[in-house]
């Protein structure tokens, strides 16, 4: 089995085997070089090729409808080597010298093939430039794309710096502007020259065939079916990024924010249903889905025809469209994207904060620190661990509850316990963002003896939408007297105005004092920790 | 290789007068000319007659049209011009008087070995030329 192409050789469609093609072609440029500088030289052509055209159907027949190596080196034998026909035929004297210039410069250059292309032809114009099978140097640029990065380099300036073919003339001759890497080229060619002359000499050519077509067809072979599988593989893999991609995005189990992606859990419920927590009203969820539906269905769709062309062959004006709607989709996605990253930036633009105070009874030497949790059914649940700042946002009826708490402990200035809670939330402007503030509600239970239960969540209205609210709490701890620090709370305390110089030490469970250092263990505790040292 | 060059480009002289000749009898397809040349050995390969053609057409000796072929690209049949009829009554009076002058001188010759690379012009080698060559 071979190889065959369909040509327009003459205005006449002709199936042909692809070593006759190279062979027919060879000639044909062969030819055009020697006869480029004579008077009427494409009509000549023209003539010539509709006679090949012509001879070559002429010995096709209704068993045979493919023109072997053979026919082609037959009729070359017919219509003479370009040296016979065209050495005398030049009137003027310098006709010789100018055939041999003209030789020299008819060099095979290296054009951008945009028959059958995948993105620019660089692969097709290579090769035919090098006579290799498209497919195989398709892997090599998939794979040096995939591991390197190089190749999309290397790619794009091929596609910059190699002219693409513009006729047939082009095309036949493979002739033209020079390429910009002038020097590669010439020492390429100067040794694909030698070769291909080598190679075209029908003896030389027959011997080495039978040597090595059975080597090459089987590295070919291989290679083909190699490029099959890489098909194969990028086709599942695009579908498998597809619908990872569709589940992901329109049923819920990632988030885009910006230019990162977060995986967030979310308890039975998917991710457009929890938009309205923090999509302002005027930003649809579906339009945030489809921003990052489209940017991210470009490179899909890129890798989509890239699988499909390794497999089949695809027209040229597939690549175009399908690059085109990628670029378009992609730009869309972008725009969007912006669009809506900017709104969300301007809902999150300036802080505003509520101060509330509590003033607790004054009698108690020793308070309790300690936190309460808020029981009920949670409606729903969205639970962030992208980052240390994340937590849970629970949706009770119209108010979403929130663990977004910061406790500290300060000496007071006075000698009055107070305990002060900022409320904290972001929005467009100062007035908004004190609005959003104001409507954040906290809960805390004090008792006479001195327990302070702090609620473990807050609470804001859900049409707030999240604002990154929290709260801050701040208990102002008079000189002389002690707390015991529940270890419920030591997650969302930060660390204590302590002595310089002391010892890290676990905070939770213990009591301390607030003395003119700092905070330091009261002696209960330290005679406690102190006998568990000892045991 | 130098000697076989100068017999091709001598050939190539003739070959003018020749295919004005054979389109003085009606017109002709290239493969006919061909044909006809390569019968009388005065022609090697096809492809020699494309570019004397077009050149003769371009003169103004000749002109084709035309003709659907029953399997293939369409032929261009060639025909004689006024101008082609009048040339080639030219280059046969001058063709004729070629060969007289040339047999005439051989003839006051004693037979002899030539040496082709002395006293010979380009013009008995042209004489000569008639002759059957190697195929």
């Amino acid at each position: 089995m071979k190889k065959a192409t369909q040509i327009n050789l003459g205005g006449q469609l002709i199936h042909i085997d692809e070593d006759a093609y190279v062979r027919l072609k060879g000639y044909l440029d062969e030819l055009r070089n020697h006869l480029r500088d004579t008077e009427g030289c494409d009509e000549i052509l023209t003539d010539i090729e509709m006679r090949f055209a012509e001879l070559l159907i002429g010995r096709l027949g209704s068993m045979r409808k493919v023109v072997e190596l053979e026919d082609v080196e037959l009729v070359i034998r017919a219509l003479g080597h370009p040296n016979d026909f065209t050495a005398g035929e030049g009137t003027n004297p310098g006709a010789s010298a100018q055939t041999v210039a003209g030789e020299s410069s008819a060099k095979r250059r290296l054009f951008r093939d945009d028959d059958g292309v995948v993105l620019g032809g660089v692969c097709m114009g290579l090769s035919t430039y090098l006579r290799i099978d498209v497919a195989i140097l398709r892997i090599i640029f998939v794979l040096l794309v995939l591991f390197t990065g190089f190749g999309v380099l290397l790619y794009i300036i091929l596609w910059i710096s190699v002219p693409k073919v513009r006729n047939t003339a082009d095309r036949l001759s493979m002739q033209g502007r020079p390429v910009t890497f002038n020097n590669i080229r010439q020492t390429v060619e100067e040794e694909a020259r030698e070769v291909e002359r080598r190679f075209n000499d029908p003896e030389t050519r027959n011997r080495m065939r039978k040597g090595l077509e059975g080597i090459f067809v089987g590295i070919r072979e291989v290679l083909v079916r190699l490029a099959r599988v890489v098909g194969v593989l990028l086709l599942t893999g695009v579908f498998t990024a597809a619908a990872l991609l569709a589940i992901a995005l329109w049923s819920g189990d990632f988030w885009i924010n910006g230019s990162e992606i977060n995986v967030i859990h979310v308890n039975g419920l998917n991710l457009i249903q929890c938009a309205d927590w923090i999509l302002p009203p005027d930003l649809s969820p579906t339009r945030v889905n489809w921003a990052a539906t489209l940017i991210l269905l470009a490179p899909l769709l890129v890798l989509l025809y890239v699988g499909l062309r390794l497999l089949v062959r695809l027209p040229a004006y597939l690549a175009r469209g399908i690059m085109l709607i990628s670029f378009f989709l992609f730009v869309a996605g972008l725009i969007l994207s912006l669009q809506i990253g900017m709104r969300m930036a301007s809902e999150f633009r300036t802080e505003g904060i509520v101060a509330h105070t509590v003033m607790l009874p004054d009698e108690p030497q020793k308070y309790r620190l300690e936190l309460y949790t808020l029981s009920f059914n949670p409606d729903r649940m969205l639970h962030f661990n992208a980052d240390e700042e994340g937590g849970s946002l629970i949706a009770r009826g119209d108010s979403i509850c929130y663990d977004h708490l910061e406790i500290e402990i300060l000496p007071s200035a006075d000698s009055m316990t107070r305990l002060e809670w900022l409320a904290t939330a972001r929005g467009p402007g100062q007035r908004l963002a004190r609005t959003m503030a104001e409507r954040i509600g906290y809960d805390i239970r004090v008792d006479s003896v001195g327990t302070i239960a702090l609620c473990d969540v807050l609470k804001y209205p859900m049409a707030d939408r999240f604002r990154d609210q929290h709260v801050r709490v701040i208990l102002h701890l008079p000189l002389g007297r002690s707390i015991y620090i529940d270890p419920g709370v030591v997650p969302f305390l930060g660390p204590l105005p302590r002595p310089a110089g002391s010892d890290e030490q676990e905070v939770g469970g213990k009591t301390w004092y607030m003395s003119r250092e700092g905070m330091v263990l009261s002696p209960e505790s330290r005679a406690h920790s102190d006998s568990k040292a000892q045991s | 290789m130098q000697n076989e060059n100068e017999q091709v480009q001598m050939r190539k002289g003739v070959l003018e007068l020749c295919v004005l000749r054979i389109l003085s009898h009606g017109e002709a397809y290239t493969s006919d000319l061909s044909d006809r040349l390569k019968q009388a050995e005065l022609l090697v390969v096809e492809g020699t007659l494309y570019p004397l053609l077009t050149r003769m057409k371009n003169v103004g000796w000749l002109v084709y049209r035309w003709a659907e072929s029953k399997n293939g690209p369409p032929r261009k049949y060639y025909t004689l011009t006024e101008e082609g009829i009048r040339q080639l009554q030219l280059l046969d009076r001058e063709w004729e008087t070629f060969v007289e002058a040339v047999q005439s001188l051989n003839q006051s010759l004693p037979p002899q070995e030539s040496k082709p690379d002395q006293a010979q012009e380009s013009k008995p080698d042209q004489a000569q030329e008639s002759k059957p060559d190697k195929p």
